[in-house]
Parts: C-alpha cells; sequence; structure tokens
C-alpha cells in the first residue's frame, strides 16, 4: 500500500488547487474514485460528492477540502511586477525566497524599500503591500499576457519522501484528499451509508461545507484536516499534538467544539481496532465542522486531524504512519455503530 | 435613467430601518412588475418573469445605509450614539445629523482653544449628538432608545459627477429600479425568471439576503454594490481598489469568497462585446452579499458588479454619472439576453 | 420549585459547551413536573426541545443552557497540565481557583497555581498570567494520570444567595434564561394560551451560536424570543446603563425584528412589568443573531436579565427579574396567540 499510497500523495500535493480554482483537483478525484463508488456528483460551487451506500439506515460523512492557499494578481506595475493579495491565511514571511507559479510561470517574491532603513523595516514587518513578484518579464504587456489581474498562484515546491515523513506543498488538505480517495478504495462492508465530500473554498471561510450536505441527510460529520504539530524546538506549549503518534481526534479549535459523542464514538473505534490516537485541543484555527455544525438542523461534527509541522508554508511535513493510521480508523468508522 | 437616485440616497434607512426606501422603491415599481412579496427579514422582492422560465436570475441591491442609533439619552439632554455599520469615528467630528428624519441636531465639538490636539480621535464613547433638549426628561419626550440617525446632507449633481450620502447601495437600487422602468417602458421581457431582490441589513453583516436566497431558489444571482474607490493623491495607483470614471467594478474574489468562475467571466465577456469601459477591483478586502449567497440553499453561484464611489461609508461620497450608465447597460444586456 | 431554588440548581449543574448533557436531565425533569404531558425530543446537535400545546401560531422561546470552563490541552507531568479556555474566559478570573473537571465517569479537582509573587520578576508582578503562564495543579486529586487531553472543568462553586434576593454563582449565563423558559411555561399554563410554544435549550451557544441556528431551522417558528443574559453595569460612556433589579431588557436594533419588539414593550406596558430597553448596533451578541436568518428569516425578539460580573464565578443575579421576564414571555405568547386568532383587539 505504502508505495502507491505515497505515489498519490506526491500527484495529488502537486496539483495546481487555490481556492476557488479546484478543478484539477476535482477532475484528479473523480477519475480515481469512481469506479469505486455508488453516485458521484458535483454541485453548483464544485463541491465534488460522492456516494457508497450501506443499509444501516445511517449515513456519515468524511469531508475533506480540495483547496489550497494562494495568491491572486490584483495589479501589475511598469515594468510587468505584479502586486498581490492573499487566498487565505497567507503569512507573507513564507512566501520570501519561495517559488510560486501563476499559470504554469515560476515567480519569486521581492520587497520593497526606498532606503536602506525602509527595507529593513519591511522585512521586519513584512505583508502583502511591501512585497512585489517577478515573473521574469520586462515589461507589462508581457505580464498582462502571462498573468493578468484575477490570476490565482500557488507555491511550486513539490512532495518529498524521506521515508517515514513526507513533506509537500499543499498537503492542507490534500492529505485529506488522498486518505479519502484511498479509503473509498479499501472500503468494504460499510454499514453505513458514507458520504465522501471534496469541498471548495475552506480556505477562504469554510464555504463548501456550508452546502454540500444540502441533498443528504446526515447523522454524523466529520472532516479530515491537518492540525499543528508541537514536536519541534521551543514549540508552543499548551499544546500536545506529534508526528505519528496517530491521528488526532478533535477535542476543538477556535472555530468549533467536537460533539461529545462523535469524539467518544472515534475513540472506542480507534480503542477497539488497535488504531493509535491523539486527542487534540489546537488554541486557534478552525476546520469544515464548524460549517456542517451550522448546516440545516445542525449535523453532530468532529474533526479527525494529521498533525503536520509547518502549516500554511510551502513545507508541510507530516508522519506516513499517521496517514495509514487515518484511512484505518475511517474504514472501521464506517462500520461501528452509534 | 437615473430618475431615482437622488431620492434614493436623500431617504433614511439604516441597518434594520429600511422601511422609508421599501415604500418608495415598492410604489415606483408596484404596477411594472408580475409580483411583490416581502419576507421576514424586511427583503422586497420583485419578480418580472421571463421569456424562460426554466431558469431563475436574482439580482441583489441592499437599501440600508450606514449611520447610528440613539444608544443613551444623557441627563443634560444630549445623545449617545454608536454606529449601525462601519463609521469611522473620524468621519462623524462635527457633523450635521437627522434623527428619524425629523429632528436636526449637531455633533458636539471642542473648540480648538480648549483642545490643541488636533490629531486626537473622538472615539464613540465622548460624542455627543446635541438637538437643543435642555434635560433628559425633555428630550425622551422626541427621541427614543434605539431611534435611527443619519448623516443630513442632499445628493447634488453637476456635470458628470454626482454627491450624496448612501451611493452604498442606493445605487444597486437605483440601476435595479431603472432596470424594472427599461422592460416596463419597452414592453419587453428579461430571458430569466428575474428577481429583484432590494436586501436588507447588508452593513450588519450581510444579513438579509438568504433568506431572501432560501425562497426564491434563484440558480444564479448577480449582486450589485457601491465599492470603495481610492483613486487619490495620498494613495499610490497600486492602492487604489478601483478608479472612478473607469467603469464598472469587476470582482474576482474578495473576502470570503472566490467569485464563480463561469459568471465572472461571462460578465468580462458581455462587457467587452458592449465595448464598455470596466475595471477590475484590484483590493480583495471586504465582502458582499454574493459570500453569503454562496453557503445558502445548494451553494447559490453569484457575480459581483459595482459602480465604484470614493469616500463611501460617509456623507459626501462621489460618484461619476457615465460609470452609473455603463453599469446599468451592463447589468441590463446580462438580464436582457445573456444566457448562463 | 420556586425561582430561587431553581436557579441555584441550574447553576450548579455542570455544563460546560459539549457537557450540556448534564444538565439536560434536570431541565427535563423540572418541565415534567410543571406539564406532565408536554413533549420532549432532542434536534439537530442535541438541542432539546419541549412542546407545548399545538397547531399555530408557533412560538419558539430560546435560551443556551452551555457555560464557559476551561479545558486540558496539554498534560506537562504527573501534577501539572495546561489549560484553553472554552468560550470566553478571563484568565485573570481563574487565579487562585479550585476547579473541577469532568473525566470518563469521575470528577477530579484541580487547582490554578501560578507562581507566588515572591518569586516573581518585579515587571512580572505589574500584570496577570495569561494561559500561556496559567496550569492546573492535580497533586491535590491523586495527579494526572486519570486526566486526558480534551477533559473540560469549570470553576469549582457552588450558588450563594446575596442580600435582597439576589444570587450569586457561575453559569448564570445563561441558565437564567433556561430558569425564564421553565418559568414561562409555568405561567403559561394558567393562561388561556391557543397555539404552539416551543421551549429550545441549546447547546454550543458561548463556541459560536451553533445549537440554535439548528434548532430554529428545525423548528421554523412564526416568531421567536431569544433569553439570555445581559451586562447589568456600567456600559461605555455612549451607551445607557441597565440596572440589576429594574425588570428584563428588551432588546431593539439590528437583529430584532421591530414588530415583535414593539409586542415586547406593549405587553410590558399593559400588564404593568417594569422594563428596561437595549440597543443593538452590531449583533445582539445573542443566539437572535443567528434565529433571525435561518431558513427563509424568522421574526425574532431579545429578552435579557442583567446580571453582574458576566464571564466570572462571580455572576449576580436578581430572582425578581428573573420572574418578571418568565411573566413577560408567558404574556407575549398568549397575546400573540390570540392576534394570531383575531381574538384580541389590538
Amino acid at each position: 500500500m505504502a508505495k502507491k499510497l505515497k505515489e498519490l500523495i506526491k500527484k495529488i500535493t502537486e496539483l495546481y488547487g487555490p481556492s476557488g480554482r479546484e478543478d484539477q483537483v476535482r477532475d484528479f478525484i473523480k477519475e480515481q474514485i469512481k469506479d469505486h463508488v455508488d453516485d458521484i456528483k458535483t454541485d453548483k460551487l464544485g463541491n465534488l460528492i460522492a456516494t457508497k451506500k450501506g443499509n444501516s439506515g445511517k449515513t456519515i460523512l468524511f469531508d475533506a477540502h480540495m483547496d489550497e492557499i494562494g495568491v491572486v494578481v490584483t495589479h501589475i506595475l511598469d515594468k510587468g511586477f505584479l502586486k498581490v493579495e492573499q487566498v487565505g491565511g497567507q503569512n507573507p514571511v513564507n512566501l520570501i525566497g519561495s517559488r510560486l507559479i501563476f499559470n504554469g510561470r515560476i515567480g519569486v517574491v521581492g520587497v520593497e524599500g526606498e532606503s536602506e532603513k525602509e527595507l529593513k523595516d519591511n522585512y521586519k514587518n513584512l505583508s502583502l503591500d511591501n512585497i512585489f513578484v517577478d515573473i521574469g518579464v520586462s515589461s507589462k504587456e508581457e505580464a498582462e499576457k502571462i498573468a493578468p489581474i484575477g490570476t490565482f498562484g500557488t507555491f511550486a515546491e513539490g512532495f518529498v519522501d524521506y521515508g517515514n515523513y513526507c513533506m509537500s506543498k499543499a498537503m492542507d488538505d490534500r492529505i485529506g484528499c488522498a486518505i479519502l480517495i484511498e479509503t473509498i478504495k479499501n472500503m468494504k462492508d460499510n454499514q453505513h451509508t458514507v458520504l465522501f465530500a471534496f469541498t471548495v473554498q475552506e480556505e477562504v471561510g469554510l464555504v463548501g461545507s456550508f452546502v454540500s450536505t444540502f441533498d443528504y441527510e446526515v447523522n454524523r460529520a466529520i472532516a479530515i484536516d491537518v492540525t499543528d504539530s508541537l514536536d519541534t524546538p521551543k514549540a508552543l506549549k499548551r499544546m500536545s499534538m506529534a508526528l505519528g503518534k496517530g491521528p488526532c481526534i478533535k477535542i476543538k479549535d477556535n472555530l468549533s467544539v467536537s460533539d461529545r459523542e462523535v469524539v467518544e464514538w472515534i475513540k472506542n473505534a480507534a480503542l477497539a481496532n488497535n488504531i493509535p490516537y491523539q486527542f487534540e485541543v489546537l488554541t486557534f484555527g478552525g476546520t469544515n465542522a464548524a460549517g456542517y455544525q451550522r448546516t440545516k438542523s445542525g449535523i453532530p461534527s468532529g474533526t479527525i486531524s494529521i498533525p503536520t509541522r509547518y502549516i500554511h508554508s510551502p513545507h508541510e511535513m507530516l508522519s506516513y504512519s499517521d496517514v495509514e493510521n487515518t484511512v484505518k480508523l475511517l474504514n472501521t468508522l464506517s462500520k461501528t455503530n452509534f | 435613467m437615473r430618475k431615482y437616485l437622488k431620492d434614493l440616497t436623500n431617504l433614511a434607512g439604516i441597518s434594520s430601518r429600511e422601511e422609508k426606501i421599501k415604500e418608495y422603491i415598492k410604489s415606483n415599481v408596484a404596477n411594472k412588475v408580475d409580483e411583490i412579496t416581502e419576507d421576514n427579514m424586511g427583503n422586497l422582492i420583485c419578480l418580472i418573469k421571463g421569456k424562460d422560465s426554466s431558469k431563475k436570475l436574482m439580482l441583489d441591491a441592499h437599501m440600508d445605509e450606514v449611520g447610528f442609533m440613539i444608544t443613551r439619552i444623557n441627563e443634560d439632554g444630549t445623545f449617545g450614539i454608536s454606529p449601525v455599520g462601519g463609521v469611522d469615528p473620524r468621519v462623524v467630528k462635527s457633523q450635521r445629523l437627522k434623527i428619524e428624519e425629523k429632528i436636526s441636531a449637531v455633533v458636539n465639538s471642542t473648540p480648538i482653544h480648549l483642545e490643541k490636539e488636533t490629531d486626537k480621535v473622538e472615539q464613540y464613547e465622548s460624542i455627543r449628538v446635541y438637538a437643543g433638549f435642555s434635560n433628559k426628561e425633555e428630550a425622551s419626550k422626541k427621541v427614543h432608545l434605539g431611534d435611527m440617525v443619519t448623516f443630513d446632507t442632499t445628493y447634488y449633481e453637476e456635470n458628470s459627477y454626482a454627491v450624496a450620502k448612501a451611493f452604498d447601495d442606493r445605487v444597486g437600487c437605483s440601476i435595479m429600479m431603472d432596470i424594472i422602468d427599461y422592460f416596463f417602458e419597452n414592453s419587453e421581457k428579461p430571458l430569466y425568471d428575474t428577481y429583484f431582490n432590494f436586501a436588507t441589513q447588508e452593513e450588519t453583516g450581510l444579513r438579509g439576503t438568504g433568506t431572501a436566497a432560501s425562497k426564491i431558489h434563484p440558480n444564479f444571482a448577480i449582486v450589485l454594490e457601491g465599492t470603495t474607490a481610492g483613486d487619490n493623491p495620498e494613495n499610490t495607483p497600486d492602492k487604489w481598489a478601483t478608479h472612478i470614471g473607469n467603469g464598472p467594478v469587476l470582482t474576482f474574489m474578495h473576502s470570503g469568497l472566490v467569485l464563480n468562475k463561469e459568471i465572472f467571466e461571462k460578465i468580462v465577456d458581455t462587457a467587452k462585446k458592449l465595448g464598455i469601459k470596466f475595471q477590475y477591483k484590484m483590493r480583495t478586502a471586504g465582502g458582499t452579499d454574493a459570500a453569503r449567497l454562496a453557503k445558502t440553499l445548494y451553494g447559490i453561484p453569484a457575480g459581483v458588479i459595482s459602480v465604484p464611489c470614493r469616500y463611501i461609508h460617509s456623507p459626501q461620497s462621489i460618484m461619476n454619472l457615465q460609470d452609473y450608465e455603463n453599469t446599468y447597460q451592463l447589468v441590463k444586456q446580462l438580464v436582457v439576453n445573456t444566457p448562463f | 420549585m420556586d425561582t430561587s431554588t431553581l436557579l441555584k440548581n441550574l447553576s450548579n449543574t455542570f455544563g460546560v459547551s459539549s457537557f450540556e448533557n448534564y444538565t439536560f436531565p434536570l431541565i427535563e425533569k423540572e418541565l415534567k413536573n410543571i406539564s406532565p404531558d408536554i413533549k420532549l425530543e432532542k434536534v439537530g446537535i442535541g438541542n432539546l426541545v419541549a412542546t407545548y400545546g399545538s397547531e399555530s401560531p408557533k412560538i419558539a422561546f430560546f435560551a443556551h443552557v452551555d457555560e464557559i470552563g476551561i479545558v486540558i490541552s496539554k498534560i506537562v507531568d504527573d501534577h501539572f497540565a495546561r489549560i484553553s479556555p472554552v468560550g470566553g474566559v478571563d484568565p485573570r478570573t481563574l487565579v487562585g481557583k479550585r476547579v473541577l473537571f469532568k473525566t470518563n465517569d469521575s470528577e477530579k479537582t484541580g487547582v490554578i497555581g501560578f507562581l507566588a509573587p515572591h518569586l516573581q520578576k518585579k515587571e512580572d508582578r505589574e500584570k496577570s498570567p495569561s494561559f500561556d503562564e496559567l496550569f492546573v495543579d492535580f497533586s491535590i486529586s491523586g495527579g494526572t494520570s486519570s486526566i486526558n487531553v480534551g477533559d473540560m472543568g469549570v470553576i469549582h462553586v457552588q450558588a450563594v444567595e446575596l442580600e435582597n434576593g439576589k444570587i450569586s454563582n457561575k453559569s448564570l449565563d445563561n441558565r437564567v434564561g433556561a430558569a425564564v423558559l421553565i418559568k414561562s411555561l409555568e405561567y403559561l399554563q394558567n393562561l388561556k394560551f391557543e397555539g404552539q410554544l416551543m421551549l429550545s435549550f441549546n447547546k454550543g451557544e458561548e463556541v459560536g451560536l451553533v445549537g440554535a441556528q439548528g434548532s430554529a431551522y428545525h423548528l421554523k417558528p412564526d416568531f421567536a424570543i431569544v433569553i439570555d443574559v445581559t451586562f447589568g453595569e456600567k456600559l461605555p460612556e455612549n451607551v445607557e446603563p441597565i440596572k440589576l433589579g429594574d425588570g428584563p431588557v428588551i432588546g431593539i436594533g439590528t437583529t430584532v425584528t421591530r414588530s415583535v419588539f414593539e409586542e415586547l414593550t406593549k405587553t410590558a406596558k399593559n400588564n404593568n412589568i417594569k422594563y428596561q430597553i437595549e440597543t443593538f448596533t452590531r449583533g445582539s451578541g445573542t443566539e437572535a443573531d443567528v434565529v433571525q436568518i435561518s431558513s427563509t428569516g424568522v421574526k425574532t425578539g431579545v429578552v435579557s436579565v442583567p446580571i453582574l460580573n458576566m464571564h466570572s464565578p462571580n455572576e449576580v443575579v436578581d430572582v425578581k427579574d428573573v420572574e418578571e421576564s418568565a411573566k413577560l414571555l408567558s404574556l407575549f405568547a398568549l397575546n400573540t396567540s390570540l392576534t394570531w386568532k383575531g381574538r384580541r383587539k389590538s
């Protein structure tokens, strides 16, 4: 399983898919799962929803978002330099020294500053207002052809396999997508009807999750997403998540508190099948679970997270064993009563 | 065209108090549309049936403007106010106001002789509104907690510019009324069943439009807005956001949403075909009702078209009349015969 | 049960957001005592909904039952654990407090420790610790071995009666609201109400108004009143102060439907219920913000009960305000049902 799944992770993380421009990711996923599910559809917003039927009379939903953070061109300066704004939570520090990609064209980032003092100050207080993108052109006209205003860019860093650890851009949340694809391919004898929602525009405001269940009655929803990992030097001391200790069962983050019955259900499923797990309290952030809680009459929801270092940087690192264990856990849940 | 803009901007209607605007619109469109309904949030929904009833288009502009509410009646007969929607307290200093459109009031301002620090911002906590009352008892007879307070200003136009309060978003309301007139005067029909939603409570969190859309179930929507133009000498062009005179503003992304690509491109193509000047919104901050629509029902795809206005959320907002005209032409073309 | 006892019992229960199930049984029992055939059900994410009467108009009262609290976010060693807030907790209210945690089927006491002033640097003595410096000491109850990340706790206090009919406790925000709902049903039983009253006791308000949104969508009432607490103390200079003991507080402004505000004030005036007015210029900060815009929209009002020291273990309420609020709500329901049936001269 490892080699094939890693190949899948490499392919899916390297795809281009900033919020609102998830087409390539959606097409890729559709191709991967179409022969393994009972139904598949794309909604008006662009969410891809696949169904595997069960006979328990209950429906559970697993969610992973397809979009990644990025930047969007908002202005083109005279010599063809680009001004950009963020798509999702973008720390400008991560842009300096990184390769970006716009319509297949690589861009790099420079910092403005007309005096040494200003330049120093700008480096200290980096913002999208005081940086620019260079796509290697010499005129405004050339830039307008390659990356007109409204062009979305993403990080261009590719997949790295360290053996147990893996790293790439967009692990957030392609790793969730890869886990769902793998779960679909391995799923046998699911008791519950399982919906797999590959959602859009999570990074700009959890948009997809508010509407992906419109046509369905869902009893429980679980977002599969990344969470911070605190096993690095002098990491935030109030949290405990670490790579390799198993999928995290989220208790709370900044946007949602998980349903306690859902938490117990996941925990018991893990315990019964010897799948390692960690409890997670994240002191910031949020996942699509917050959207599902607010859908229609409200769906009891939770999140299973993959601990990940350097989230929202071009180098998101996680443990492959956590990925495999999450696949196992999701399969287990598809046949665990509640 | 532009028959209603002056009246619309002169009327007062903060978020949750849109009734005067609604009455005005209702009285002017009543016999021109196929159906008028109001919902629990106060949205005014006007339907003109189309040639093809298999699809529903929702046009949306909000009726509410930013303003204030009376939040305290002081012992000395002055009032404390709080903003409804985003009004920078610096804009409030020494303004003229109207309470419930009836009572004139001024914002007190400490004389420069007594307060030398002229860069100090007077915050809402200390702003006092004076209407001539000498004590709380007298003031309480005519003014109540929760009363609406708006800027006291009137519409004025000269050559190709207009100045008024509340272009955000009476300009959208005005364009929708003009389009209703167009269909009425020419006995024409839009391509699809078209719902003109005059929305409430946009400025306090995009609250109105969602409930209207939940009733309408539109296939797609176009949100019309008055949006900020930063083209002034204190700002460099890359931070302008929009430029007045450069035509309707088309948005590909704003706070909380990347707009539907197909609709965005259709709007761009239509503008190109019409040969009108248009521009892209060059900042992504700030949201519109499109963000609410995306989270409503099955996720209603929407486009956003705006008229650029300088100094929005102030009593003196400036707009270019050619921009209005071009926006009207573009929206009309989309409604009349652009297939989606 | 008399109002004072009800308030004390309700606020003594443990009910941090997502742990509301410890509070629900008391509410269910009390509702059954008042109206043995009342219909009880769980809705959406697990809100408790009680339905009284039938047909229309459908009137819903909303109150959240969850309270703010703390959650274990990391086990440091055998004695100590780190915590995070659940809802808006002022870390200064925790310093030097005894805390009670719910673990699997049991309870565990801890103490919020801090570095003694004598051991602190001078500059640190000037400021109160943030969550980053706070920790729970479980040495008093056998250490952290039975504690898990995710266990939730509250400041360990019990209700106390103060002079002049005041009660102080944690979680009066919003067990006060729950008490108002229960009492309003008691009053309504003696009135000629012809319609359907739904009492929605909601989960998860303190962490984003989650419960009420689903309940409102599910119940689709014709009218909704949200009952919560508000600040019975000095407010910013440009805002009218609200006082404990001066009666229910009726909300006006954004997120409130004006006709409902008017009906509430009229009802209060006609029945000699002393009331106060609170202005909402942004959101109301209550469940009304989501109830009013659920689905195709709901005509919504807000009635608040003033309390002191909100989000501290020493919230204070005047029992009389609770009773008057319940009266106002029951009469609102009655009048609304009569108007609906065309049996009331307006």
